[in-house]
């Protein structure tokens, strides 16, 4: 009697969380920051809807295949977007509240001597340039799946009815009879 | 553009069977598959910058454009000017079909054909 060997299916890797882009995970707050973080998981679901209009074929195949190498960039942008949240909670802006206490303080209003932004160790550019580079990926995938659906040898429709316009004038001028009648002129 | 190629469809299928009918007929199935081009075109556009005219949850109310650039504004351009090119077209075979039934000047037909199709080449 021989003993059935049971395959055991393996365990299914776990998905990245980033793989499915998402604007509210991670929760980068409401203002500034998870907006500009919900811009780079706009350009990602670009890139999949993009991919989703091309015909099957290498263009598409080349483009699926680049997908795995976005998951990182997006979380990347999270990352800077979380730590941004973090550090300046009201955006690339001073803390109203902060400005509220320190304009009340009895000596003087210092929120005169603190300039209107807060100093920024580049978190905002760096957040700013993620999501530019994710736009550019999508970008260029539209750009090339525009170009599927380019014919440069496409018939040159101007010219044909020209064509036709002047042989239906010549035969009219020729005094053809009634209409129908180019079979031989043309 | 859809409403261009309906146009043409209906002005050829007026046209008595003949060789202008076949002449038309062929471009008319160039104008269908050019449609076709367009129209994925559109939906490439759609896929990245969609804008849904149902709703204002987009960043649009309906019936506004929306701020378009870089690769959406360039596929925006492209299908104004190929909505532009088929009606020209369009324009171009009622022009014919009229001379072509007695009911225009022979010599007007070429520099109104011209006039039409001169102006936007096909994207």
């Amino acid at each position: 009697m021989t003993r059935r060997s049971r395959t055991v299916a393996p365990d299914p890797e776990p998905a990245d969380p980033f793989d499915r882009a998402d604007a509210w995970a991670p929760a980068v707050g409401f203002g500034y920051w998870r907006a500009v973080y919900g811009g780079c998981c706009d350009a990602l679901l670009a890139y999949d809807r993009i991919t989703a209009t091309m015909p099957p074929g290498p263009l598409r195949g080349k483009l699926v295949e680049l997908r795995p190498e976005l998951p990182a960039r997006l979380a990347r942008a999270a990352r800077l977007a979380e730590v941004a949240a973090l550090l300046f909670p009201a955006g690339p802006a001073r803390e109203p509240a902060l400005l509220a206490l320190l304009a009340d303080d009895p000596l003087d209003d210092l929120s005169r001597r603190l300039s209107p932004v807060p100093p920024d160790p580049g978190l905002r550019e760096a957040l700013l340039t993620a999501r530019e580079e994710l736009w550019r990926v999508a970008e260029d995938a539209a750009r090339l799946a525009v170009r599927v659906w380019e014919n440069p040898t496409a018939t040159d429709v101007p010219a044909w009815l020209t064509g036709l316009a002047g042989g239906v004038a010549t035969a009219l001028a020729a005094g053809v009879p009634g209409p129908c009648h180019l079979e031989d002129e043309l | 553009m859809s409403a261009a190629v309906d146009r043409a469809t209906v002005t050829v299928a007026q046209v008595p069977p003949g060789a202008v009918r076949d002449q038309l007929d062929g471009v008319l199935a160039v104008l269908r598959r050019r449609l076709d081009r367009y129209l994925r075109i559109a939906e490439i556009g759609q896929a990245l910058l969609p804008d849904d005219e149902t709703t204002d949850l987009d960043g649009t109310a309906p019936g506004m454009a929306p701020y378009l650039d870089g690769a959406a504004l360039e596929i925006d351009l492209r299908l104004r000017a190929a909505s532009a090119h088929l009606s020209a077209v369009a324009a171009a075979i009622e022009q014919i079909v009229v001379t072509d039934a007695g009911y225009r000047a022979p010599d007007e037909v070429v520099s109104a054909v011209g006039r039409l199709v001169g102006v936007p080449a096909a994207p």
